[in-house]
């Protein structure tokens, strides 16, 4: 039997029930990472001394049976954004490409204390900003279904590594679709929680105010099970939410006769990919079979969503990477005086996306545009979240598209700026409201490339999308095909 | 307000306050200004009143102010580029 191909739970069954130890888990990943990680490129840096040494750790773990976890034993990967202590973290840029963080990230140290082994760390867009992996400064990560093709990102070589059995479950972070576009691109499960419910500290900031970590995996239960491991209050970030984390993995189960699925009219529209726009009305007349009453909704703004996103993250972005100035670690050049030598490092160590994004953050807040751009974005994105407040009074989730077209073809979008952005819009309002949202598997293009659906929920209502999503997997299966490499 | 397109010049004057190289100015007065057009559409928003968001949530706030150990001088500056006696060193300021 393939052990890489089965999901965290069925893999923690067979840790449990002692078929399999923990280190041969840990072997059989890494071999597979050493067959395909040449076409699919999901990881940064794989770390096997690191992962076979806390295989052994869950194995004696296992053995006494005490203060296990669904995670014990369990190979996972993880973006190469968040901090691993003594382990390589570049977020995929040549700025931090010799970083080597002295402390975890907190969602990373809840994962090695829940007994998780880690594999290794995800490509991805350089600092999160891109929807398809090739803004990587190393290599581009490859689609698994269809290696010619994008596997979506920003968080690309996590669903990449998911998809590719490169690992049982991975975490990704979101900041406007980069968990839920790669997952819906690659065929997997991709959940961004609430803002707030997981931990942001050691996740390498992009955009404060909307970045938000959460798991992808090979379906709805293993999200569950990630998610309740990975969210919690944390002294560290002051935006974390003191609020008590669910066993979601309990709360699945049940149906959803009675539910109510909105769907907004503005997330349906011309011109937008017709196997996309079929596979999602086949999976809403499923969740109708499954006894959910279907809602029109509205959400007005919108058509806003994207030049908010553009202007609200850009100019977070343009703070936040201030401090990547050749000073306390990564990539120095010198230069003849302090000045010189900050240019010198920002150039040789940006690539041209996030220095495309610095300026434009630095243009919108600065003297004289400010009002007119982020002020402007910040006032607009206040629309956005009171249309979600009052679509939510006649609906407990929303169901939409992931994204507007399946993976597109590596290339195909990198030579306009705009046309990539334009991949995000269906995903960037959940972050600007703060709202839970996940991608599912809901069918294939005739070229059998996955589609995706996306359901949105209230304000710390995860149990209720996963619980949706549960469902529709239950009913429609497309969580149990894997690609073929 | 509506859009002028970026010039060289403006770009240049924005790569030196993110302090980056002023290089391929031509590319993103380009491309930025293509990204400001689109941005334009908030413009026929009415926000008259609107109070701006500026986060993603409260949040539940600072922790107390406890003492509690910190990384040691020589971790924290394990990644530095340059240091010196236990400091940070940079090219000569003044």
């Amino acid at each position: 039997m393939d052990l890489t191909a089965l999901t965290l739970h069925e893999l923690t069954d067979k840790l449990r029930k002692k078929e399999v130890s923990s280190v041969e888990l840990t072997n059989a990943f890494l071999k597979r990472i050493s067959q395909v990680e040449d076409k699919v490129n999901a990881y940064v840096t794989i770390s096997p001394d690191e992962a076979l040494k806390a295989a052994k750790d869950a194995d004696a773990r296992l053995a006494d049976g005490v203060n296990l976890t669904p995670l014990t034993g369990v190979p996972v990967s993880v973006k190469d954004i968040f901090c691993t202590k003594g382990v390589r973290t570049t977020c995929s840029s040549k700025i931090l490409e010799n970083f080597i963080p002295p402390f975890d990230a907190t969602a990373v140290k809840k994962l090695k204390d829940a007994g998780a082994v880690i594999l290794g760390k995800n490509n991805m867009d350089e600092f999160a900003m891109g929807s398809s992996t090739e803004n990587s400064a190393f290599f581009p990560t490859k689609n698994p279904w269809a290696l010619d093709r994008v596997p979506g990102g920003s968080s690309g070589g996590s669903a990449a590594s998911v998809a590719a059995g490169e690992c049982a479950a991975s975490i990704g972070t979101d900041t406007g679709g980069s968990i839920r576009q790669p997952a819906s691109c690659c065929g997997v499960v991709g959940m961004k929680p609430t803002y707030g419910r997981v931990s942001r500290y050691g996740m390498i900031a992009f955009a404060s105010s909307l970045d938000q970590a959460g798991p992808i995996t090979k379906d709805v239960l293993d999200a569950a099970l990630m998610l309740t491991a990975i969210a919690g209050r944390d002294p560290l970030d002051a935006t974390s939410i003191d609020s008590p984390v669910p066993d979601y993995a309990a709360g699945l189960k049940g149906g959803i006769k009675g539910l109510r699925a909105g769907i907004p009219k503005e997330y349906f529209i011309e011109g937008m990919d017709f196997e996309v726009s079929s596979a999602v009305s086949k999976a809403i007349e499923t969740l109708k079979k499954l006894g959910a009453e279907i809602v029109p909704v509205t959400l007005p703004n919108t058509e806003y969503a994207v030049s908010v996103y553009y202007l609200v993250a850009t100019a977070e972005a343009s703070s936040n990477l201030a401090r990547f100035d050749g000073v306390k670690y990564g990539l120095r050049q010198d230069g003849g005086n302090l000045i010189e030598m900050y240019k010198n490092t920002r150039d040789a160590g940006f690539g041209p996306e996030v220095k495309r994004r610095i300026m434009l953050g630095t243009y919108s807040l600065s003297a004289g545009y400010y009002d007119a751009y982020y002020k402007k974005a910040s006032q607009v994105r206040t629309l956005i979240g009171r249309d979600f407040d009052a679509a939510f009074k006649k609906c407990d989730v929303i169901v939409t598209p992931t994204a507007p077209t399946a993976a597109f073809k590596i290339g195909e979008k990198t030579q306009d700026p705009l046309t990539m952005y334009l991949s995000d819009i269906f995903t960037i309002s959940c972050n600007l409201a703060g709202i839970p949202g996940a991608s599912i598997p809901c069918g294939f293009t005739k070229d059998m490339l996955p589609i995706g659906l996306q359901i949105l929920g209230k304000r710390l209502d995860e149990t209720t999308v996963l619980k949706t999503a549960f469902a529709y997997e239950e009913a429609a299966g497309w969580s149990k095909k894997r690609a073929q490499l | 307000m509506s859009i002028t397109p970026l010039t060289k010049d403006d770009v240049k004057k924005v790569a030196a306050l993110a302090r980056l190289a002023e290089t391929e100015t031509e590319t993103y007065a380009h491309q930025l200004t293509k990204i400001l057009a689109h941005v334009e559409n908030l413009s026929r928003v009415d926000t008259t009143g609107v109070e701006p968001t500026a986060g993603g949530s409260e949040g539940d706030g600072a922790r107390e102010d406890a003492v509690k150990e910190s990384l040691h001088q020589a971790t924290a500056l394990s990644n530095a580029p340059q240091a010196e006696k236990g400091c940070f060193k940079v090219p000569q300021v003044v």
